[in-house]
């Protein structure tokens, strides 16, 4: 650790790089929960309660339900008093954090249990940071295959040089983007299939809840409204544009360092709203921007982009709890070409190809899927194969259970993740709505970003749940009815004779409801049960 | 400061800081992190329960630093046992009170309607719509919030909110002046 007596510290002697750090995790760890107050280079002033840290490349912070307290010289899209959910801070424009009534780990030992999970998060923390060191040192190949993406994406496009100051200023905002390539990229072969789903789920989340903003500070610009909007038209210049980031490096380093510390304080703390908050900044701008209009570039898109879109929130498994407009993400998606990218299509086999169908598409398919085929996809986890990928059902768990899970699944045997999530989605919903989202700050931009409107895009995933599941559930009233309708008939009948004997009264009543209720249910549905 | 110039803050020393934004304070070093800058300082003022400001400083924001006394290890991590649980726990419980408060504010209101619904809060469950204050959630009340604006409800309960309103407006005016 960083801890020393002052015995000839005050010059010339340097603490290694790892015990400084373990002094600057420690006490990163225990300010989390605390209100605390972020001076940026401003001078403005936010407080919030500290959620986490980057300390790669520089120290950014994340806070949670932030507000301005004091404006700054540059005017920014954060209005003084309005409360954001979570605001980015990035290492650039921090100038300190002042935690207030902070106890050092050691003061404050007392106030921790002591226990065998102490132990065992302090050793996941050791584990953690042990990955973040590998990570240091595999820091150069993620480079180049970030370079690799970006110059994929200049040869398309050869006016670097015309480029306006919107762009150059997108170019910012996507270096954020690119900052969440490398480490999904990084991970690419070694991540497992389900996470690659939660991470997509969380986009949808994110896509949603249409709440992410990037948080900027502009010394020219303070109409902005919301940077959300900005950051997805200055993505959406990015992606048809090709431009690379200037700083590929730097960036990736640095937002390498944001999932870095959120692996570490996002498994010990188990609390995935707040990375996603953090690594989906970017990414929701860029599946907001492939919602905005007018870009017939999007299809163009790397399957690098969409890996990205996929895996950036590998650090969030519980993400798929919410899984909430994956049809809206997935309709985003539609241009990602499943086939170029053979690990990221086997990893989200069933989402990507129905992303690309149309609704018409969905439609026509009620009738073509038989109820056998529903039924075998119901209790056959294995045979979500499309297209000869192979691919692993996410959830078979989930369907059985619920009723109207069966029914979506019925109508659309080959995705039945996806409108099962879309469904169970619509009851945790109301709960992301309401948040305000992320909001990065970001600053010293001479230039006035005014985007167009992404308000529909990011509605867009509010309204799609909704819209896939209707026609789906429309399309099997009959199997509804056979499942559910006929229950009531047939135990009503059968308890009857038992229930019969002892009330004598009762006897005049029900001949009568047993005489309406079994010749209509056998005249209807009987010939399927019998 | 220059953190570029090759110097090392000293961990557990005093100093007096100065930042380039005119800040002054004193505090001892807890530790300095080289590769993000980041200076970690305790604020010298103890508070009750050993609670001090904790500063997580960039270096190259230091304007001027003075070496003011050698303290102890300030932070002995050694033995350190982090309740990870806790922590979360901590955190979840400040993001619903930090919730809840946020849900107390009017947004778009003036101080004087925010004063209004804090009073009502008092004695009637409130809540903002906007810039209309519910209550009970059913009455209504709006801009500018005088008895009158009082809409829906029962006719008890509507006269009930106009009666507290009333009165709430009353001993607001006796404060301000």
């Amino acid at each position: 650790m960083g801890c020393r007596n002052g015995e000839g510290d005050l010059l010339g002697e340097v603490p290694s790089a790892a015990s400084t750090i373990d002094a600057l995790l420690l006490a990163t760890v225990c300010a989390v929960g605390l209100p605390v107050e972020v001076q940026v280079k401003d001078g403005s002033l936010y407080t919030g309660l500290f959620h986490t840290a980057s300390v790669d490349d520089g120290y950014g912070i994340v806070l949670k339900k932030a507000r301005m307290m004091k404006k700054g010289r540059w005017s920014s899209n954060l209005g003084s008093g309005a409360v954001v959910d979570t605001l980015v801070v990035l290492s650039c424009d921090l100038v300190q954090l002042i935690v207030k009534d902070f106890v050092l780990p050691t003061e404050g030992i007392t106030a921790y249990s002591v226990g065998d999970s102490m132990r065992e998060g302090i050793d996941s923390v050791d584990s953690h940071w042990i990955d973040a060191s590998s990570c240091n040192v595999t820091g150069n190949s993620e480079v180049h295959e970030l370079h690799h993406v970006e110059s994929f994406t200049t040869s398309n496009n050869k006016h670097t040089d015309l480029r306006t100051p919107n762009e150059i200023y997108g170019e910012e905002v996507q270096e954020h983007s690119l900052k969440m390539t490398s480490p999904v990229q990084e991970g690419q072969v070694e991540r497992k299939a389900h996470e690659q789903e939660n991470s997509c789920s969380q986009i949808d989340d994110e896509a949603s809840t249409t709440n992410t903003v990037i948080y900027e500070a502009h010394q020219f610009s303070p109409s902005l409204n919301s940077v959300d909007e900005n950051h997805a038209d200055f993505t959406s210049k990015r992606v048809t544009s090709g431009e690379r980031c200037r700083n590929p490096v730097f960036s990736s380093n640095r937002q390498e360092g944001f999932e870095r510390t959120n692996n570490i304080l996002r498994d010990v703390l188990s609390n995935d709203q707040i990375s996603t908050n953090l690594t989906s900044s970017s990414s929701v701008a860029s599946i907001s921007s492939s919602t905005t209009t007018n870009h017939s570039a999007l299809p163009n898109l790397p399957a690098s982009h969409c890996s990205t879109f996929t895996k950036e929130f590998k650090l969030n498994p519980e993400a798929k709890v919410f899984r909430p407009s994956c049809a809206s993400a997935r309709s985003t998606l539609a241009v990602i070409p499943t086939a170029v990218n053979t690990s990221y299509a086997s990893s989200i086999p069933p989402e990507v190809p129905v992303a690309a169908t149309p609704s018409s598409l969905e439609f026509s398919s009620l009738s073509n899927c038989t109820p056998l085929s529903a039924k075998f996809v119901q209790y056959s986890p294995l045979v979500a194969g499309q297209s000869g990928v192979i691919t692993e059902y996410p959830r078979p768990v989930m369907g059985p259970a619920n009723a109207r899970q069966q029914l979506v699944r019925v109508s659309r045997p080959y995705h039945p993740v996806q409108s099962g999530a879309a469904y169970i989605h619509q009851n945790s919903q109301p709960v992301l709505v309401g948040r305000t989202g992320q909001v990065v700050y970001m600053h010293s931009l001479p230039q006035d970003p005014i985007a167009g409107t992404t308000v529909l895009s990011q509605s867009f995933p509010l309204l799609r749940p909704f819209q896939a599941n209707i026609p789906k559930l429309q399309g099997t009233p009959a199997q509804s009815m056979q499942f559910c309708i006929p229950q009531p008939l047939i135990s009503r009948g059968s308890v009857q004779p038992f229930v019969m004997p002892s009330p004598v009264q009762l006897s005049p009543p029900v001949p009568p409801v047993r005489a309406i209720a079994v010749p209509g249910g056998n005249g209807f549905f009987g010939s399927k049960f019998q | 400061m220059d953190s570029g110039g090759g110097e090392e803050l000293g961990v557990g020393w005093f100093f007096s800081f100065k930042t380039t934004f005119g800040e002054e304070f004193e505090g001892q070093i807890i530790t300095y992190d080289r590769p993000t800058e980041i200076v970690i300082i305790q604020e010298g003022t103890s508070k009750p329960e050993g609670r001090r400001n904790v500063r997580f400083l960039k270096s190259t924001y230091i304007k001027e630093v003075t070496s003011l006394r050698r303290g102890d290890d300030p932070l002995d991590a050694k033995g350190c046992l982090i309740d990870l649980a806790g922590l979360q726990a901590r955190e979840d419980a400040a993001l619903r009170q930090a919730e809840i408060e946020a849900e107390r504010i009017g947004i778009g209101v003036t101080s004087e309607a925010q004063c209004i619904f804090d009073a009502l809060s008092k004695t009637l469950p409130v809540r903002w719509d906007k810039t209309v204050i519910v209550v009970m959630d059913e009455v209504r009340v709006s801009s500018p919030y005088l008895p009158e604006n009082v809409n829906g409800g029962t006719p008890a309960a509507n006269e009930r909110v106009k009666k507290v309103l009333e009165l709430e407006r009353r001993r607001l005016q006796a404060r301000a002046p």
